[in-house]
């Protein structure tokens, strides 16, 4: 009977939980053509193909997943996160929460006590301007203001929302 | 202590997020942050340290700018090679920041890069610029790194990392930051002087 690889054989992994921070959704295939577009552009296809790099679990709701690696090539998948600044050509951002050698640890460590969004309505003022609440998450608000001014800006930077805190409204 | 970015901004000046969020969303990454901000950046609570980025077209008009009141530390925009001589070349200024952007040079020149290392004035990377650009821009940006960092081999000014964040969204982490500064050439001694050392002499030096 053949005998499955043993574990000090086996290439070596690395598990890495992200979240995508983004003012729209975003799908798991556009975040993972996001993703190898930039570690494509920036290392090379040559040193891309070397990442073993898979996208194994995403929740676009959230914007939470994880992702495996070679360990030996975690600082490039690193770098490639850390240059996605656009995602389907809306402005996004990727935080590394955590890494682990097992799927468990990492999920127990670093993807347990992940805020969901939930709708707010209102209007609330900030430093004399004012705003109408869009949603929340954890101790962060996100509102669309009234003001022309900020609203062209938010327009030139490709963004929807303002970022408050619930600090900033008082609650 | 780990990556002070100093070349940050809020709702108070350009940014569209508040001083509060963009603390929080740092202090979420690891990393501390400095707002650039300006007159209207006091009394913003939460941040490590305050500051004002000024925007001058000309030597000319950095030199009125500079005569004005600037809180914190000062970065200026670099544009001509007569302002960026101008800007390393007075020591108010902490650090020559936006290199490449608008289409300028995104390299200094050996004149400016001795110049600032006399002065003590930092020159900046802008890992934000590097993840917004695409195609023949961001070769352009990349090949204005390498040449920075071989003109600060010689020279030996320093090169501080920093996002220019006018949203959380643009914000990263230590390890995030310091892989794209090993990618570009960086050894483990400059990524610790861009991220950490560079910053925090930068901000201390608007405050004394």
């Amino acid at each position: 009977m053949r005998k499955g690889m043993k574990p000090s054989m086996r290439p070596r992994k690395r598990y890495v939980a992200f979240r995508v921070y983004c003012d729209d959704r975003i799908e798991k295939e556009e975040f993972i053509r996001s993703l190898w577009g930039e570690a494509t552009a920036f290392f090379g296809e040559e040193r891309a193909a070397e990442l073993n790099l898979w996208v194994m679990d995403y929740h676009p709701e959230t914007g939470t997943g994880f992702l495996v690696c070679r360990h030996d090539r975690l600082e490039v998948v690193r770098g490639a996160l850390g240059l996605v600044g656009r995602i389907g050509g809306r402005r996004a951002g990727i935080g590394v929460l955590g890494v682990s050698g097992t799927v468990k640890s990492l999920k127990r460590k670093f993807l347990n006590k992940v805020e969901k969004f939930k709708e707010e309505k209102g209007k609330i003022d900030f430093e004399g301007d004012a705003f109408n609440l869009v949603r929340s998450h954890g101790e962060f608000i996100d509102a669309v203001p009234e003001r022309d001014e900020l609203k062209a800006r938010l327009k030139e930077q490709n963004r929807r929302f303002i970022g408050l805190t619930r600090k900033d409204i008082g609650w | 202590m780990g990556f002070l970015d100093i070349h940050t901004h809020s709702i108070r000046s350009s940014g569209t997020d508040s001083p509060l969020r963009m603390a929080a969303h740092a202090r979420r990454l690891g990393i501390e942050i400095g707002l650039c901000d300006g007159p209207r950046g006091d009394g913003a609570g939460d941040v490590a340290c305050h500051g004002t980025e000024l925007r001058p077209s000309g030597s000319r008009e950095l030199k009125r700018e500079l005569m004005k009141r600037n809180p914190g530390f000062i970065l200026v925009r670099a544009g001509s090679e007569a302002l960026n001589r101008a800007a390393v070349g007075d020591k108010r200024v902490g650090a020559l920041v936006d290199l490449g952007r608008n289409r300028t040079d995104a390299a200094i020149s050996p004149v400016v890069a001795r110049k600032a290392a006399e002065t003590g004035v930092a020159v900046e990377v802008n890992l934000g610029l590097l993840a917004s650009s695409r195609g023949f821009s961001r070769i352009r940006l990349i090949r204005g790194i390498k040449q920075t960092l071989e003109l600060k081999r010689k020279f030996g000014f320093t090169i501080i990392a920093a996002t220019g964040a006018q949203s959380h969204l643009d914000l990263r982490g230590w390890d995030t930051a310091a892989a794209i500064l090993r990618a570009l050439g960086f050894d483990d001694a400059e990524v610790d002087e861009a991220l950490r050392d560079g910053p925090r002499a930068v901000a201390e030096g608007g405050q004394g």
